[in-house]
Protein backbone atom coordinates (compact mmCIF):
# COMPACT_ATOMS: atom_id res chain seq x y z
CA UNK A 1 0.00 0.00 0.00
CA UNK A 2 1.40 3.36 -0.94
CA UNK A 3 2.34 5.91 1.66
CA UNK A 4 0.89 9.34 1.42
CA UNK A 5 1.26 9.91 5.10
CA UNK A 6 4.40 11.97 4.92
CA UNK A 7 2.37 14.96 3.92
CA UNK A 8 3.90 17.21 6.52
CA UNK A 9 7.50 16.39 6.00
CA UNK A 10 9.62 18.96 4.32
CA UNK A 11 10.17 18.36 0.65
CA UNK A 12 13.72 17.70 -0.34
CA UNK A 13 14.50 19.60 -3.47
CA UNK A 14 15.72 17.36 -6.23
CA UNK A 15 15.79 17.75 -9.97
CA UNK A 16 12.52 17.05 -11.68
CA UNK A 17 10.36 17.39 -8.58
CA UNK A 18 8.96 20.72 -9.65
CA UNK A 19 8.30 19.48 -13.17
CA UNK A 20 6.58 16.38 -11.83
CA UNK A 21 4.45 18.46 -9.53
CA UNK A 22 3.46 20.68 -12.45
CA UNK A 23 2.44 17.61 -14.43
CA UNK A 24 0.33 16.35 -11.53
CA UNK A 25 -1.44 19.70 -11.32
CA UNK A 26 -2.08 19.76 -15.06
CA UNK A 27 -3.41 16.22 -15.01
CA UNK A 28 -5.46 16.17 -11.81
CA UNK A 29 -6.61 19.78 -11.48
CA UNK A 30 -10.17 19.12 -12.72
CA UNK A 31 -10.50 16.04 -10.51
CA UNK A 32 -9.28 17.92 -7.45
CA UNK A 33 -11.66 20.79 -8.22
CA UNK A 34 -14.56 18.34 -8.47
CA UNK A 35 -13.51 16.60 -5.26
CA UNK A 36 -13.28 19.93 -3.42
CA UNK A 37 -16.69 20.96 -4.77
CA UNK A 38 -18.13 17.74 -3.39
CA UNK A 39 -16.92 18.49 0.12
CA UNK A 40 -17.17 22.27 0.29
CA UNK A 41 -20.01 24.31 -1.17
CA UNK A 42 -18.68 27.64 0.01
CA UNK A 43 -16.31 29.17 -2.54
CA UNK A 44 -13.69 30.41 -0.05
CA UNK A 45 -13.60 27.05 1.74
CA UNK A 46 -13.34 25.27 -1.57
CA UNK A 47 -10.38 27.37 -2.67
CA UNK A 48 -8.80 26.82 0.72
CA UNK A 49 -9.21 23.09 0.37
CA UNK A 50 -7.79 22.96 -3.16
CA UNK A 51 -4.77 24.93 -2.00
CA UNK A 52 -4.40 22.68 1.03
CA UNK A 53 -4.51 19.56 -1.14
CA UNK A 54 -1.86 20.77 -3.55
CA UNK A 55 0.38 21.84 -0.70
CA UNK A 56 0.05 18.38 0.84
CA UNK A 57 0.81 16.71 -2.50
CA UNK A 58 3.87 18.91 -2.93
CA UNK A 59 5.17 18.03 0.51
CA UNK A 60 4.52 14.32 0.09
CA UNK A 61 5.91 14.06 -3.41
CA UNK A 62 9.57 13.48 -2.44
CA UNK A 63 8.46 10.48 -0.37
CA UNK A 64 6.42 8.93 -3.17
CA UNK A 65 8.22 5.78 -4.27
CA UNK A 66 5.70 4.52 -6.78
CA UNK A 67 4.33 1.75 -4.52
CA UNK A 68 0.91 2.64 -5.90
CA UNK A 69 -0.30 4.53 -8.92
CA UNK A 70 0.16 8.26 -9.06
CA UNK A 71 -3.59 8.62 -9.18
CA UNK A 72 -4.03 6.65 -5.94
CA UNK A 73 -1.33 8.78 -4.34
CA UNK A 74 -2.99 12.06 -5.33
CA UNK A 75 -6.51 10.94 -4.49
CA UNK A 76 -5.52 9.55 -1.12
CA UNK A 77 -3.97 12.84 -0.10
CA UNK A 78 -6.87 14.82 -1.55
CA UNK A 79 -9.43 12.65 0.16
CA UNK A 80 -7.78 12.78 3.58
CA UNK A 81 -7.29 16.51 3.31
CA UNK A 82 -10.92 16.99 2.33
CA UNK A 83 -12.13 15.00 5.33
CA UNK A 84 -9.94 16.79 7.86
CA UNK A 85 -10.56 20.15 6.20
CA UNK A 86 -14.19 20.05 7.28
CA UNK A 87 -13.22 21.18 10.75
CA UNK A 88 -11.56 24.32 9.47
CA UNK A 89 -14.26 25.59 7.18
CA UNK A 90 -15.07 29.28 7.47
CA UNK A 91 -18.80 28.73 7.34
CA UNK A 92 -20.91 25.96 8.84
CA UNK A 93 -21.53 22.92 6.69
CA UNK A 94 -24.08 23.57 3.98
CA UNK A 95 -27.65 22.63 4.65
CA UNK A 96 -29.28 20.35 2.14
CA UNK A 97 -30.73 23.28 0.22
CA UNK A 98 -27.47 25.19 0.27
CA UNK A 99 -25.74 22.10 -0.97
CA UNK A 100 -27.60 22.56 -4.23
CA UNK A 101 -25.39 25.59 -4.80
CA UNK A 102 -28.02 27.25 -6.93
CA UNK A 103 -26.53 29.35 -9.71
CA UNK A 104 -29.27 31.99 -9.97
CA UNK A 105 -29.75 33.72 -6.64
CA UNK A 106 -32.96 35.43 -7.82
CA UNK A 107 -34.78 32.20 -8.39
CA UNK A 108 -36.47 30.40 -5.54
CA UNK A 109 -34.96 27.10 -4.46
CA UNK A 110 -37.81 25.21 -6.01
CA UNK A 111 -37.49 26.99 -9.35
CA UNK A 112 -33.74 26.71 -9.30
CA UNK A 113 -33.76 22.99 -8.71
CA UNK A 114 -35.56 22.67 -12.01
CA UNK A 115 -33.03 24.89 -13.67
CA UNK A 116 -30.10 22.84 -12.49
CA UNK A 117 -28.23 21.15 -15.23
CA UNK A 118 -27.65 17.46 -15.13
CA UNK A 119 -24.16 17.86 -13.71
CA UNK A 120 -25.34 20.25 -11.01
CA UNK A 121 -28.05 17.83 -10.01
CA UNK A 122 -25.46 15.10 -9.82
CA UNK A 123 -23.15 17.25 -7.69
CA UNK A 124 -26.02 18.22 -5.40
CA UNK A 125 -27.03 14.58 -5.01
CA UNK A 126 -23.46 13.44 -4.33
CA UNK A 127 -23.11 16.13 -1.67
CA UNK A 128 -26.18 14.85 0.07
CA UNK A 129 -24.82 11.33 0.43
CA UNK A 130 -23.45 10.30 3.80
CA UNK A 131 -19.69 10.64 4.01
CA UNK A 132 -18.94 6.93 3.68
CA UNK A 133 -21.03 6.64 0.56
CA UNK A 134 -19.99 9.97 -0.86
CA UNK A 135 -16.30 9.12 -0.88
CA UNK A 136 -16.89 5.82 -2.66
CA UNK A 137 -19.24 7.35 -5.24
CA UNK A 138 -16.92 10.28 -5.84
CA UNK A 139 -13.94 8.04 -6.53
CA UNK A 140 -16.01 5.77 -8.75
CA UNK A 141 -17.24 8.76 -10.74
CA UNK A 142 -13.63 9.80 -11.13
CA UNK A 143 -13.00 6.46 -12.79
CA UNK A 144 -11.07 4.62 -10.09
CA UNK A 145 -11.53 0.85 -9.98
CA UNK A 146 -12.63 -0.73 -6.69
CA UNK A 147 -9.13 -2.00 -5.93
CA UNK A 148 -7.77 1.54 -6.15
CA UNK A 149 -10.66 2.99 -4.15
CA UNK A 150 -9.88 0.47 -1.42
CA UNK A 151 -6.28 1.69 -1.42
CA UNK A 152 -7.27 5.33 -1.27
CA UNK A 153 -9.72 4.83 1.60
CA UNK A 154 -7.78 2.18 3.48
CA UNK A 155 -10.66 -0.31 3.43
CA UNK A 156 -11.20 -3.69 1.81
CA UNK A 157 -12.49 -4.14 -1.72
CA UNK A 158 -15.50 -6.01 -0.32
CA UNK A 159 -16.30 -3.00 1.83
CA UNK A 160 -16.02 -0.74 -1.19
CA UNK A 161 -18.44 -2.96 -3.12
CA UNK A 162 -20.99 -2.95 -0.29
CA UNK A 163 -20.82 0.81 0.17
CA UNK A 164 -21.03 1.44 -3.56
CA UNK A 165 -24.05 -0.75 -3.91
CA UNK A 166 -25.92 1.09 -1.16
CA UNK A 167 -24.69 4.47 -2.35
CA UNK A 168 -25.94 3.85 -5.88
CA UNK A 169 -29.42 3.15 -4.59
CA UNK A 170 -29.39 6.30 -2.50
CA UNK A 171 -27.95 8.36 -5.34
CA UNK A 172 -30.68 7.14 -7.61
CA UNK A 173 -33.30 8.20 -5.08
CA UNK A 174 -31.71 11.63 -4.63
CA UNK A 175 -31.43 12.21 -8.37
CA UNK A 176 -35.10 11.33 -8.64
CA UNK A 177 -35.87 13.96 -5.98
CA UNK A 178 -34.01 16.64 -7.91
CA UNK A 179 -35.75 16.03 -11.20
CA UNK B 1 -29.80 3.39 -11.55
CA UNK B 2 -30.67 -0.11 -12.43
CA UNK B 3 -28.40 -0.47 -15.39
CA UNK B 4 -24.71 -0.08 -15.87
CA UNK B 5 -25.45 2.19 -18.81
CA UNK B 6 -27.10 4.70 -16.51
CA UNK B 7 -24.07 4.65 -14.25
CA UNK B 8 -21.72 5.05 -17.20
CA UNK B 9 -23.74 8.11 -18.25
CA UNK B 10 -23.30 9.60 -14.81
CA UNK B 11 -19.56 8.95 -14.93
CA UNK B 12 -19.42 10.71 -18.29
CA UNK B 13 -21.43 13.69 -17.05
CA UNK B 14 -19.26 13.91 -13.96
CA UNK B 15 -15.93 13.73 -15.74
CA UNK B 16 -16.93 16.20 -18.44
CA UNK B 17 -17.82 18.82 -15.89
CA UNK B 18 -15.31 21.11 -14.33
CA UNK B 19 -17.16 21.89 -11.13
CA UNK B 20 -15.85 25.14 -9.78
CA UNK B 21 -12.50 24.74 -11.45
CA UNK B 22 -11.53 28.39 -11.55
CA UNK B 23 -9.13 27.70 -14.38
CA UNK B 24 -6.09 28.84 -12.42
CA UNK B 25 -3.10 27.81 -14.45
CA UNK B 26 -0.69 25.21 -13.11
CA UNK B 27 2.10 27.77 -12.78
CA UNK B 28 0.00 29.94 -10.48
CA UNK B 29 -0.91 26.97 -8.27
CA UNK B 30 2.74 25.98 -8.09
CA UNK B 31 3.79 29.48 -7.10
CA UNK B 32 1.13 29.65 -4.39
CA UNK B 33 2.10 26.24 -3.05
CA UNK B 34 5.79 27.15 -3.04
CA UNK B 35 5.03 30.39 -1.18
CA UNK B 36 2.91 28.60 1.41
CA UNK B 37 5.55 25.92 1.86
CA UNK B 38 8.19 28.61 2.43
CA UNK B 39 5.96 30.32 4.98
CA UNK B 40 5.57 27.06 6.93
CA UNK B 41 9.33 26.46 6.92
CA UNK B 42 9.93 30.06 8.01
CA UNK B 43 7.52 29.67 10.93
CA UNK B 44 9.41 26.59 12.11
CA UNK B 45 12.73 28.38 11.63
CA UNK B 46 11.44 31.47 13.46
CA UNK B 47 10.84 29.48 16.67
CA UNK B 48 14.45 28.35 16.79
CA UNK B 49 15.73 31.73 15.59
CA UNK B 50 13.99 33.46 18.49
CA UNK B 51 15.50 30.90 20.87
CA UNK B 52 18.95 31.46 19.38
CA UNK B 53 18.51 35.25 19.56
CA UNK B 54 17.59 35.15 23.26
CA UNK B 55 20.52 32.84 24.00
CA UNK B 56 22.95 35.14 22.20
CA UNK B 57 21.50 38.20 23.93
CA UNK B 58 21.86 36.58 27.37
CA UNK B 59 25.39 35.42 26.53
CA UNK B 60 26.29 38.99 25.53
CA UNK B 61 24.81 40.40 28.75
CA UNK B 62 26.67 37.86 30.86
CA UNK B 63 29.91 38.63 29.07
CA UNK B 64 29.57 42.38 29.54
CA UNK B 65 28.05 42.41 33.03
CA UNK B 66 29.43 39.96 35.56
CA UNK B 67 27.05 40.88 38.40
CA UNK B 68 25.14 38.24 40.31
CA UNK B 69 21.80 39.82 39.37
CA UNK B 70 22.63 39.55 35.67
CA UNK B 71 23.63 35.95 36.20
CA UNK B 72 20.34 35.09 37.92
CA UNK B 73 18.32 36.97 35.33
CA UNK B 74 20.26 35.37 32.45
CA UNK B 75 19.88 31.92 33.93
CA UNK B 76 16.11 32.42 34.24
CA UNK B 77 15.84 33.67 30.66
CA UNK B 78 17.76 30.66 29.35
CA UNK B 79 15.70 28.29 31.45
CA UNK B 80 12.42 29.70 30.15
CA UNK B 81 13.66 29.64 26.55
CA UNK B 82 14.90 26.06 26.87
CA UNK B 83 11.62 25.04 28.43
CA UNK B 84 9.64 26.59 25.56
CA UNK B 85 11.81 24.97 22.87
CA UNK B 86 11.64 21.61 24.62
CA UNK B 87 7.86 21.89 24.80
CA UNK B 88 7.41 22.79 21.13
CA UNK B 89 9.67 19.91 20.13
CA UNK B 90 7.87 17.38 22.38
CA UNK B 91 4.48 18.68 21.35
CA UNK B 92 5.19 17.91 17.70
CA UNK B 93 6.11 14.28 18.32
CA UNK B 94 3.72 11.78 16.81
CA UNK B 95 1.82 14.48 14.97
CA UNK B 96 3.19 13.88 11.49
CA UNK B 97 2.17 10.40 10.44
CA UNK B 98 -1.12 8.63 11.13
CA UNK B 99 -1.14 5.26 12.88
CA UNK B 100 -2.60 3.60 9.80
CA UNK B 101 -3.42 4.47 6.21
CA UNK B 102 -7.11 4.95 6.73
CA UNK B 103 -9.48 7.88 6.88
CA UNK B 104 -10.23 7.28 10.54
CA UNK B 105 -6.50 7.31 11.32
CA UNK B 106 -6.17 10.65 9.55
CA UNK B 107 -9.08 12.00 11.54
CA UNK B 108 -7.42 10.77 14.73
CA UNK B 109 -4.27 12.55 13.65
CA UNK B 110 -6.25 15.75 13.08
CA UNK B 111 -7.85 15.37 16.51
CA UNK B 112 -4.39 14.80 17.98
CA UNK B 113 -3.25 18.06 16.44
CA UNK B 114 -6.15 19.85 18.07
CA UNK B 115 -5.05 18.39 21.38
CA UNK B 116 -1.57 19.69 20.65
CA UNK B 117 -2.95 23.18 20.09
CA UNK B 118 -4.84 22.91 23.36
CA UNK B 119 -1.63 21.89 25.12
CA UNK B 120 0.14 24.89 23.58
CA UNK B 121 -2.44 27.21 25.10
CA UNK B 122 -2.00 25.66 28.53
CA UNK B 123 1.76 25.85 28.20
CA UNK B 124 1.64 29.55 27.24
CA UNK B 125 -0.24 30.30 30.46
CA UNK B 126 2.10 28.10 32.49
CA UNK B 127 5.13 29.90 31.09
CA UNK B 128 3.59 33.28 31.79
CA UNK B 129 2.73 32.18 35.33
CA UNK B 130 6.30 31.02 35.94
CA UNK B 131 7.67 34.29 34.63
CA UNK B 132 5.37 36.27 36.89
CA UNK B 133 6.43 34.07 39.82
CA UNK B 134 10.04 34.74 38.95
CA UNK B 135 9.40 38.48 38.91
CA UNK B 136 7.54 38.32 42.21
CA UNK B 137 10.46 36.47 43.76
CA UNK B 138 12.98 38.69 42.05
CA UNK B 139 11.80 41.96 43.61
CA UNK B 140 12.25 41.01 47.29
CA UNK B 141 15.54 39.37 46.37
CA UNK B 142 16.85 42.57 44.85
CA UNK B 143 15.68 44.47 47.90
CA UNK B 144 17.87 42.34 50.18
CA UNK B 145 20.78 41.67 47.89
CA UNK B 146 21.19 44.97 46.05
CA UNK B 147 19.43 47.73 48.04
CA UNK B 148 21.14 50.35 45.90
CA UNK B 149 19.63 48.86 42.74
CA UNK B 150 16.11 48.62 44.10
CA UNK B 151 15.00 52.19 43.36
CA UNK B 152 15.57 52.09 39.62
CA UNK B 153 13.74 48.80 39.59
CA UNK B 154 10.79 50.24 41.47
CA UNK B 155 10.71 53.20 39.10
CA UNK B 156 10.31 50.79 36.25
CA UNK B 157 7.48 48.92 37.97
CA UNK B 158 4.56 50.77 36.28
CA UNK B 159 6.03 50.09 32.84
CA UNK B 160 6.60 46.47 33.77
CA UNK B 161 3.05 46.06 35.06
CA UNK B 162 1.73 47.75 31.94
CA UNK B 163 3.59 45.30 29.73
CA UNK B 164 2.43 42.41 31.84
CA UNK B 165 -1.20 43.54 31.57
CA UNK B 166 -0.80 43.86 27.82
CA UNK B 167 0.66 40.36 27.54
CA UNK B 168 -2.10 38.90 29.71
CA UNK B 169 -4.81 40.60 27.66
CA UNK B 170 -3.28 39.48 24.36
CA UNK B 171 -2.90 35.94 25.65
CA UNK B 172 -6.46 35.92 26.99
CA UNK B 173 -7.79 37.11 23.63
CA UNK B 174 -5.75 34.52 21.75
CA UNK B 175 -6.88 31.81 24.15
CA UNK B 176 -10.56 32.69 23.74
CA UNK B 177 -10.39 32.67 19.94
CA UNK B 178 -8.23 29.55 19.77
CA UNK B 179 -10.39 27.63 22.25
CA UNK B 180 -13.59 28.35 20.39
CA UNK B 181 -11.95 27.32 17.08
CA UNK B 182 -10.56 24.15 18.63
CA UNK B 183 -13.95 23.28 20.09
CA UNK B 184 -15.70 23.83 16.74
CA UNK B 185 -13.11 21.81 14.83
CA UNK B 186 -13.19 19.02 17.38
CA UNK B 187 -16.98 18.82 17.23
CA UNK B 188 -16.88 18.63 13.43
CA UNK B 189 -14.11 16.04 13.28
CA UNK B 190 -15.68 13.93 16.01
CA UNK B 191 -19.01 13.98 14.19
CA UNK B 192 -17.36 12.94 10.92
CA UNK B 193 -15.41 10.20 12.69
CA UNK B 194 -18.55 8.86 14.34
CA UNK B 195 -20.31 8.90 10.98
CA UNK B 196 -17.49 6.93 9.38
CA UNK B 197 -17.16 4.39 12.18
CA UNK B 198 -20.92 3.85 12.41
CA UNK B 199 -21.10 2.95 8.74
CA UNK B 200 -18.08 0.63 8.82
Amino acid sequence: MCMAAQTLEHPVAHPGLDTRFGELIEHYRPSIARLAATYESNRADREDLVQDIWLAVWRALPGFRGDCSERTFVFRIAHNRAITHAGRRRQPAATLDEALDVSDPRASTEQSVHLLSERDRLLAAVRRLSLNWREVVLLTLEGLPQREIAQVLGITEANVAVRLNRARTELRRLLGEHR
Amino acid sequence: MNTNAEWTDLVTVWQQSAHHDDGTEAGAIRRRVAAQSRRMSLMLFAEYAIGAFITCFVAWKLATDKGLDTFVWGFAMLWFTGMALQFTSDNRKGQWVPAAESTVAYLDLALGRLQRRQRSLRFAWLLLGLQVLFLVAWYPATWFLWPQATWPLIERTPALLGWLALVIMALAGWTAVARSRIAAERADLTRIRAELVADE
